[in-house]
């Protein structure tokens, strides 16, 4: 009950022999040792803290079998920053005092990555698209600030720049 | 948490490829597409594992195209695109404001428009919206394919015409008339819930300010996914459509409807929300028709 | 060379770039060698015995290394320690028991087995294959109930169901009744909820026969878990490690009891010669974890009618589930909860009767507020229920009755060192715009729309001392620090406090960067390791603000002479006093001659690599360890928060329109991270009061098993939250400096409480039961309005 599998995971190549009920959280925590993702619920896929950014749009991988990710491109938290540098909204998440324990902060940092790629400045929408993803330290305030930041940071970029930022 | 061994796995890539193996397997297969549903059950081991058909590389079933002037939506759109369509947003707005409201940004970005139907929850958002909407769906198998009104498809909680080898391709929207406007509004407990009341309504005007024609569809209510309220609508038809008829419908419509008691409400609060969202919904539907223009 | 002092500066967090790349530690993360991994069998049962197990098809499944049950675990015996238990004034029964049951389970998800095997996906499928032989037993689910003279006993070898009863007395209560011009008397209801941290449980335990025990815990007190682990397992507390790695996920009073898990997985550890990991899922997590509140009060206030208050009687009802609690037993928070129930208000003559019995439940666990949610919502209720009936507004009712002077000792024996409640009354009131928010809300209600205002005070404990932490968990109140340097001239601040996302970290290296005159980069901060942090209690009751960063002050205030010394001896200068010296810049100099410095480099060098440099006599090493034990019995801040919402009676909706805490500190070493412990503390308790509730049905099964029936409020459900400083120091700290976290959530639901039964004034709703959900405000509308038709 396993298959081969080919996932490109912040950029990089893997080829991986998985069991077919491996969850896609597990895929990455687990086999490939990017323990950056977290589990922080059940069955039931609410808490968000698992989320990452699969074939450029947000998910929660908790809610994916790592067998569905063959030939796909994933990108988690350990990918968004450059080297050294922090992508804006890590940046702006540290300036803002947006995390606590940072438990949830990489469900958050993928969330809002793909919230920000078109981005509405209204803190009630920024708001509801961060409505996948709890925290329990924060109260959610300093990271709309931080969302905020990003967002008019990104804004003011040249649009290469601002893509360097954006690779899935 | 975890699933039970999951026999086989396929991930096929054309339709039919997909078809022959859901005849093939028949209920010995799960359909994973979304997975927003099908992978909790999975997880909790409330369903057991089978097999596996993994249909989201199947690209044919994923496409949005006019047909006779109404919408031919394949069942592996996601609801983010549904919700987001610029022509959905205008012929049929009941199930782009459904597509909206269901679960968070990252349950709708795999969550497919036809999931929540099939799954035929009671409190599910999609099928209300889609009843107002006298949707179809259509459905392929071995004997090839048909179309099934979405009331004759969904016929009670967790329960669906589909057969043990049949697939859903799409769901089929009608020509909208001119001067028609949908709606659909949901009352959760929270920001992220389940509906304890979905309320969908497509009403068209007609002449003299009256309401041509209306569709009512409540969702959240225990005894179907779809609750057709025909006694509202008759109320409705044909009248001049004031403050005076939603006034009176505040009062009346939850007379109408049985509601029940559950872990998110009170039946009696249910009627009391019923009361409130059907003079709502009307109201917004009203308003859309006229932005409609056709 | 002197630059700005770090105290003081909203200086974003050292903690955070490992977190935000993904390379945070947290017990999950960490992989040991042929680790094996755990999972445990629970009852579905409130109440049964255990007829039978037949674990061999378990046993038997490929990758399954062992199953247990409760009779592998018997020998060991029960939990006796001294420490695992309060030792408070009143009458305490206490509930013995072992790592896993025998014959009887006493709520939904109590321990039935136990499987080890190569991971979680073959555990689970080895837990379907145990066949339990269950003899379903009556459920008392009741607290009520569990009063009664004739009810069953959960502990069949009790006198009665009440784990912990006590009578706090002070002045003439039956006097002032019998005085009082009008006395108001209530009910109040707190519903079950908690503090629910995102990262759930884990448990990561290695054993070998050179090292002994090594735990990794998601736990706010590694001293203490290991103490009573050596009492338990009668091992020397040397061959025991506890680590806290340096990132668990939130705690909020969660984290702190001794667990039976840990015992079952150490002893996995220890017997099965392997690393055994277990990892908590969130159904597991709802079921046994994080559950408090849960009290009931029959409160009354006597008044004069001029809106003074003559005196308090208090019937208070705690629900502690089955109070299998290490450490807590499930009623230090119902007690420490009515030491504050009269809070912020000036109450000299009280009764009050507390009484804790015992459930088929879960036990409560510690959460975030301690006991005082419930309290604090009643008596900021009452006092607004009593102002209403006097005529008097809620703003005057407070001005009259709250504590006026400090320090100030309440009737239950708090004492409060210093704070400023007319001051903070005052900013909160200007800060809402109160005379014009009473003008907006009678045009408002002419429009026939439903707006209020509604306040509540609060003291919150800055740390505990001694003098209570000892009776009420044998654990000590001192906060202590050990401050070494490097070789290079690095500062190595070790404490007793882990942080579970505080930013314990930042904050000493700051108050530590100051008195060293290094930067906060260069103080490497750990705690959490017990073989390398002194010992300590843990982190608590808001410790670390007054506690723990006094500690780390005079830690390094005490190697200053010392450093001063060598620095004087290698600059060939007179040996003055320390205050001849300044530090600053990474360099040690005389007062006003920044010339002639010395690096810490070169000193921390001379002591360690060249000690024949010192000054004759000096012995090598540069550290210093300082304990902090406040001279008082009690410190607090003292805060006030206000609340407008609109409400809609239709629907029961309340929407949030603005929630303002003005806070004291005493002193925000960091004002960013003060401010972020008050938005989390205040979320918490909105998210309480709003939407979260534990049920359990007739059968005492619990239904809250996801995070989909167990609503923690996500951000659309928040509004934002102000916060504004009005910081009284302490006169028992160096900084003034106070402690910050529990205090805000118990905070919210008396200011919304006022605020939704403000807006519904004229409609005549009395609201003395949480949670606010919409249906609940409805009916209250409904009834009322029925009530009127009469």
């Amino acid at each position: 009950m396993n298959r081969a599998i080919t996932v490109r995971v912040n950029g990089t190549l893997h080829h991986e022999t998985v069991d077919h009920r491996l969850l896609l959280s597990d895929f990455l925590r687990e086999t490939l040792g990017l323990t950056g993702t977290h589990v922080g619920c059940g069955y039931e896929g609410r808490c968000g803290v698992c989320t990452v950014v699969y074939e450029g749009v947000a998910i929660k991988s908790c809610l994916m079998l790592a067998v569905q990710a063959d030939g796909a491109a994933v990108l988690s938290v350990e990918g968004l920053a450059r080297g050294e540098e922090l992508h804006p909204l890590q940046r702006a998440m540290h300036d803002c005092h947006g995390l606590q324990c940072g438990f949830c902060t990489p469900g958050f940092l993928l969330t809002m990555y793909e919230f920000l790629k078109t981005p509405v400045s209204d803190p009630n929408t920024i708001r509801a698209a961060m409505n996948g993803v709890l925290c329990r330290c924060t109260g959610y305030v300093h990271i709309v600030a931080a969302v905020e930041q990003a967002a008019r940071e990104l804004a003011q970029m040249d649009p290469d720049e601002r893509a360097r930022w954006f690779p899935l | 948490m975890y699933p039970e061994p999951i026999e086989q796995y396929f991930q096929p890539t054309t339709l039919a490829a997909a078809l022959q193996l859901v005849a093939t397997h028949g209920s010995a297969a799960h359909i994973l597409a979304g997975g927003q549903s099908l992978v909790p059950a999975l997880k909790a081991r409330a369903v057991p594992a089978r097999a596996l058909i993994d249909i989201n590389r199947v690209t044919e079933l994923a496409t949005l195209t006019t047909r006779a002037g109404g919408l031919w939506l394949g069942a592996l759109l996601r609801l983010t695109a549904v919700a987001r369509d610029p022509l959905i947003g205008r012929t049929a707005s009941a199930l782009a404001d459904a597509a909206a409201a269901l679960g968070d940004r990252q349950v709708r970005n795999r969550a497919t428009l036809v999931g929540s139907i099939v799954w035929a929850m009671h409190w599910g958002d999609i099928a209300p919206a889609a009843a107002a909407l006298d949707a179809r769906l259509c459905l392929a198998g071995p004997a090839g394919r048909r179309e099934v009104g979405i009331e004759s498809f969904v016929v009670g909680p967790q329960l669906t015409v589909l057969g043990a080898q049949e697939m859903v391709l799409a769901l089929l929207l009608p020509a909208p008339p001119p001067h028609t406007g949908s709606c659909y509004l949901k009352h959760g407990r929270v920001v992220q819930d389940r509906a304890t009341l979905g309320i969908a309504v497509c009403l068209t005007r007609g002449p003299e300010g009256r309401c041509a024609e209306v569709r009512i569809a409540l969702g959240g209510l225990a005894q179907h996914p779809i609750c057709r309220a025909t006694q509202i609508e008759e109320r409705v038809r044909g009248q001049i459509f004031n403050a005076a008829l939603l006034e009176d419908l505040k009062h009346w419509a939850s007379t109408t409807i049985t509601t029940h008691t559950d872990e998110l409400a009170s039946a009696a609060y249910r009627r009391q929300l019923i009361g409130v969202y059907v003079p709502r919904a009307l109201e917004l539907a009203w308003q859309r028709s006229a932005e409609s223009g056709r | 060379m002197s630059t700005a002092p770090w105290v003081g500066q909203s200086l974003p967090r050292k903690e955070d770039r490992r977190l935000l790349t993904g390379e945070g530690q947290f017990v999950s993360d960490i992989v040991l060698p042929f680790m094996l991994e755990a999972a445990f069998l629970r009852s579905p049962h409130a109440h049964a015995r255990i007829l039978a197990i037949d674990t061999r098809a378990a046993a038997a499944l490929p990758g399954v290394v062992a199953v247990r049950t409760g009779a592998d675990f018997a020998a060991l015996g029960p939990i006796l320690s001294d420490l695992s238990v309060p030792n408070l004034p009143g009458v305490t029964q206490r509930p013995v028991f072992g790592p896993m049951p025998v014959d009887e389970v006493l709520y939904a998800g109590d321990l039935v087995a136990v499987v080890v095997a190569k991971n979680r996906y073959v555990a689970e499928d080895a837990l379907q294959l145990i066949r339990v032989d269950y003899e379903p037993l009556p459920a008392l689910l009741d607290p009520e109930l569990a009063l009664a003279p004739d009810a069953p006993r959960v502990y069949p070898e009790w006198r009665d169901n009440l784990v912990y009863a006590q009578e706090f007395r002070h002045g003439d209560a039956a006097a002032a009744f019998a005085q009082a011009d009008v006395i108001v008397a209530e009910r109040f209801r707190g519903h079950r909820c908690g503090a629910t941290p995102m990262e759930p449980r884990a448990t990561l335990a290695s054993y070998t026969r050179a090292q002994g025990l090594t735990l990794w815990l998601t736990t706010q007190r590694s001293h203490i878990k290991r103490h009573l682990l050596g009492e338990y397992f009668k091992m020397p507390d040397s061959r025991i490690r506890v680590i806290a790695p340096p990132d668990v996920g939130g705690g909020f009073g969660v984290k702190a009891p001794l667990y039976r898990e840990d015992l079952v997985i150490c002893q996995l550890a220890m017997t099965l010669g392997k690393s055994v990991r277990w990892i908590e899922n969130r159904q597991e997590n709802l079921a046994n974890i994080g559950q408090e509140r849960d009290q009931i009060h029959d409160l009354e206030l006597a008044l004069r009618r001029d809106g003074r208050i003559l005196g308090l009687r208090d019937r208070m009802l705690a629900d502690c589930g089955d109070a299998r609690v290490p450490i807590y037993v499930s009623f230090s928070m119902p007690w420490l909860g009515a030491m504050y129930l009269t809070n912020g208000y000036d109450i000299p003559n009280l009764e009050i009767d507390l009484k804790c019995v015992v459930t088929h439940k879960a036990g409560l666990t510690p959460s975030r507020a301690f006991g005082s949610f419930v309290p604090r919502f009643a008596i900021d209720r009452i006092v607004d229920i009593a102002a209403r009936r006097l005529g008097l507004d809620p703003l005057a009712m407070r001005e009259i009755n709250l504590i006026k002077t400090f320090p100030h000792d309440t009737a239950t024996g708090v004492h409060c060192d210093s704070g400023d409640f007319v001051g903070a009354l005052a900013k909160a009131s200007a800060a809402i715009g109160y005379a014009d928010f009473r003008r907006a809300q009678t045009a408002a209600r002419a429009e026939g729309r439903y707006v209020g205002v509604g306040f509540s005070l609060g003291i919150e404990f800055s740390g505990l001392p001694s003098q209570i932490l000892v009776p009420m968990e044998r654990q000590p109140g001192f906060g202590v620090a050990s401050i070494k340097l490097d070789a290079d001239g690095g500062v190595q601040l070790a404490h007793g406090d882990q942080a579970q996302g505080q930013g314990h970290d930042t904050t000493l290296s700051q108050v530590v960067a100051d008195e060293l005159g290094v930067t906060p980069e260069d103080v490497k901060v750990t705690a959490g390791d017990t073989q390398s942090s002194p010992f300590a209690a843990g982190t608590l009751a808001s410790r670390m603000g007054g506690y723990t960063l006094s500690a780390a002050l005079f830690a390094a205030r005490g190697l200053k002479p010392k450093l001063a010394a060598i620095a004087a001896h290698l600059l060939q200068l007179p040996l003055g006093e320390v205050g001849d010296f300044e530090f600053a810049g990474g360099y040690v100099f005389p007062l006003g001659d920044p010339a002639r410095r010395i690096s810490l480099a070169r000193i921390a060098e001379t002591a360690f690599l060249a000690p024949t440099e010192l000054p004759p006599g000096m012995e090598g090493g540069l550290e210093f360890t300082a304990h902090f034990e406040a001279a008082t019995s009690g410190m607090q801040s003292t805060n006030v928060h206000v609340a407008s919402v609109e409400v809609f009676p239709e629907t029961g909706r309340v929407k949030i329109l603005r929630y303002v805490a003005v806070d004291d500190a005493g002193m925000a070493v960091n004002p960013m991270l003060v401010r972020g412990q008050i938005h989390g503390g205040v979320a918490l308790g909105i998210s309480n009061a709003f939407q979260e509730e534990f049920l359990y049905d007739a059968q005492g099964r619990q239904t809250t098993d996801t995070l989909q029936n167990y609503l923690i409020a996500a951000a659309g459900d928040l509004p934002h939250i102000e916060v504004i400083e009005h910081h009284v120091p302490s006169p028992h700290t160096p900084l003034g400096s106070k402690g910050k976290g529990e205090g805000p959530t118990g905070m919210a639901p008396g200011a919304l409480g006022n605020a939704i039964e403000d807006a519904l004034s004229p409609l005549g709703v009395t609201l003395t039961q949480m949670p606010f959900t919409p249906e609940r405000i409805w009916r209250l509308v409904a009834q009322a309005a029925g009530r009127g038709q009469e």
